[in-house]
């Protein structure tokens, strides 16, 4: 890790000691829980090649799960092994598309699926434990680690740590002999398959990958506020991954992750109405993909050759 | 009851056949995905409801001035994002969604998150078991009559030059046509048609930001299933996916009227990416 990383960690490893506010502190949580979250779509999008449309589904696929297995008497803590892992497998299933569609069709397939799972959890109802409605707009009651207002410092240096964890992990990952293999299929996919690779198999890998890191997100954030709602598989959650990302630089990994802290923290400041943020979001889409169609990448680089051009 | 339920499917479908039918231009001529023009149906539906209350327009006063808003806006959209950046795939999908995303972030700043509504119409017809009213059934109407004022228009001199630019974009720059333009102006076109059905469902429906999702979903299952294809084959599978659409949600769940569409457009581009009757989606 760059030398310069280390005065940031150290600042973040601080801030309880100097911040009490549980309002402060909630937010901080939550945007470390969204660094993590916007991690798996990077890596997807970046690594693995491929535009995904519906990444809230690994968010709010493992929050669900997290809901059911919490229901059935699984430990918090086992629940945050557990949930994860079957994102992974979700995204490994949906990566499997890739052998059949690429591009734009898998943007839109990707997208839909997202909007099927929305719509799913919010027609769904149940039944749980004496009688408890489940379902709807409430969706599912999680069992947290801790109780919130016992445990700040728990949560915060917990998603502080995965939230690490994700970055030194990914970046490694990138630079090793799997992850070049990915990138070689991103950036060339018939010579990747003259060289012996298989595009399917290094796709759904990217995206089995890219899901574990968001369901760990989504686990998380559903111990932390104590449900799961169909809001953790909205279209605006996927939309605000492709967002942070394109905003901190697709494939960068750190930027993303410092992009989705930065607007985290910026909008629980601000504390404006929440149609205001995916307003930013889609100004953010929009100007990107504008100004630096070819890549959705808006290096300084291309700031200035498109300022000059201008 | 399933007569009733035939004949509010075959009203709605015949709405989503109207809004698909501009999608299926800009898909046809454009070669992308407008994936905001869901947004120009709620903004019709939303603008219908601000000049029948503010301003005291009739429902049918405003379809035209909310076709011209839309139409202007549309080719403002198209001239200042999506044109410069069309010919990346990929991008421009991205682009559109953002701007969909965006465009019912503004509608709920304007309008408000809560849905409003229009005075509905008395009913005025009872037959075989189903009650329709008046503005349900003029609205069916007006999107017939639309669809094939669009069919008419492209049989004229200006239309022939619209199919030219599809079928063969470099062939139509090579005799002269200013292609660029053309494309506008089918956007415009598309957008003009969205905000129409938005209008036209103004007096019973529920308008909120959000309303013009469903349609396109319907919208882009028409287009994925079919292709581009031809206006009687677009508006037959509106009308095909409104009936399906309505029959689902009452007798599965409401929640199915949405799922059911979602799930031909996978369906489709997974057993067959290329469509069904259209020309293979480009890659980027």
């Amino acid at each position: 890790m760059r030398s310069f990383w280390w005065p940031v960690w150290s600042i973040l490893l601080l801030i309880p000691a100097f911040v009490h506010g549980a309002f402060y502190l909630n937010f901080l949580i939550m945007a470390h829980i969204y660094a993590i979250y916007v991690l798996g779509w990077d890596f997807v999008a970046g690594v693995g090649g491929e535009i995904c449309g519906g990444q809230a589904l690994a968010f709010g696929g493992a929050a669900y799960l997290a809901g059911f297995l919490g229901l059935a008497g699984m430990s918090p803590p086992l629940v945050l092994v557990c949930a994860p892992a079957a994102a992974a497998v979700l995204g490994l299933a949906v990566g499997l598309l890739g052998f059949r569609l690429t591009g734009v069709p898998f943007l839109l397939v990707t997208l839909v699926l997202g909007e099927a799972a929305y719509e799913t959890a919010l027609a769904w109802a149940g039944t749980g434990p004496r009688g408890l409605a489940l379902g709807g707009e409430n969706g599912l009651p999680v069992p947290g680690l801790a109780a919130p207002e016992h445990a700040w410092a728990l949560y915060y240096y917990l998603t502080l740590v995965l939230l690490a964890l994700a970055v030194w992990g990914l970046i490694r990952f990138k630079a090793s002999l799997p992850g070049t293999r990915m990138l070689a299929v991103k950036s060339d996919p018939t010579a990747a398959g003259a060289i012996g690779l298989n595009p399917g198999i290094q796709r759904a890998a990217a995206f089995g990958l890219g899901f574990l890191v968001s369901g760990t997100a989504g686990t998380l954030y559903a111990q932390f506020t104590g449900a799961a709602t169909p809001g953790a598989l909205s279209l605006e959650l996927s939309f605000a991954a492709v967002t942070l990302s394109m905003a901190g630089g697709t494939g960068t990994l750190v930027g993303p992750a410092a992009a989705a802290y930065a607007l985290n923290v910026l909008f629980g400041w601000l504390m404006w109405p929440s149609y205001w943020n995916a307003a930013l979001y889609a100004a953010v889409v929009v100007a990107v993909a504008r100004l630096a169609p070819g890549g959705l990448r808006l290096s300084a680089r291309r700031w200035r050759q498109w300022t000059c051009f201008r | 009851m399933t007569a009733q339920l035939l004949a509010d499917g075959l009203l709605t479908g015949l709405i989503y056949g109207l809004t698909a039918l501009g999608l299926a231009l800009v898909f046809g001529v454009m070669r992308i995905f407008n994936l905001a023009h869901g947004a120009f149906y709620a903004l019709g539906g939303l603008l219908t409801y601000t000049l029948v209350t503010r301003a005291g327009l009739d429902v049918w006063a405003a379809l035209p001035v909310v076709m011209a808003a839309a139409f202007a806006l549309g080719l403002a959209v198209e001239h200042t994002l999506v044109g410069p950046v069309r010919g990346h795939a990929i991008a421009v999908t991205v682009l559109t969604l953002g701007l969909g995303v965006g465009a019912e972030q503004v509608m709920q700043a304007l309008w408000g998150a809560a849905a409003l509504s229009l005075p509905p119409a008395a009913p005025v017809l009872a037959w075989a078991g189903a009650t329709l009213d008046a503005a349900r059934l003029a609205a069916g109407a007006c999107a017939l009559a639309l669809a094939g004022l669009t069919a008419l228009g492209l049989r004229t001199r200006l239309g022939t030059v619209v199919r030219f630019t599809a079928q063969d974009p470099e062939g139509a720059q090579l005799v002269g046509i200013n292609t660029d333009r053309v494309q506008m102006l089918v956007f415009g076109a598309a957008a003009a048609l969205a905000g129409a059905a938005g209008n036209l469902t103004a007096t019973w429906q529920a308008l909120s930001p959000a309303m013009g999702r469903l349609p396109l979903v319907v919208s882009l299952a028409v287009v994925v299933v079919g292709g581009p294809g031809n206006i009687p084959a677009t508006m037959g599978a509106g009308v095909f996916l409104g009936v399906a659409a309505v029959l689902s949600g009452y007798y599965l769940a409401p929640g199915w009227s949405y799922l059911t569409p979602l799930a031909a457009i996978v369906v489709s581009l997974l057993v067959r990416p290329s469509g069904w009757g259209g020309a293979p989606a480009r890659r980027d």
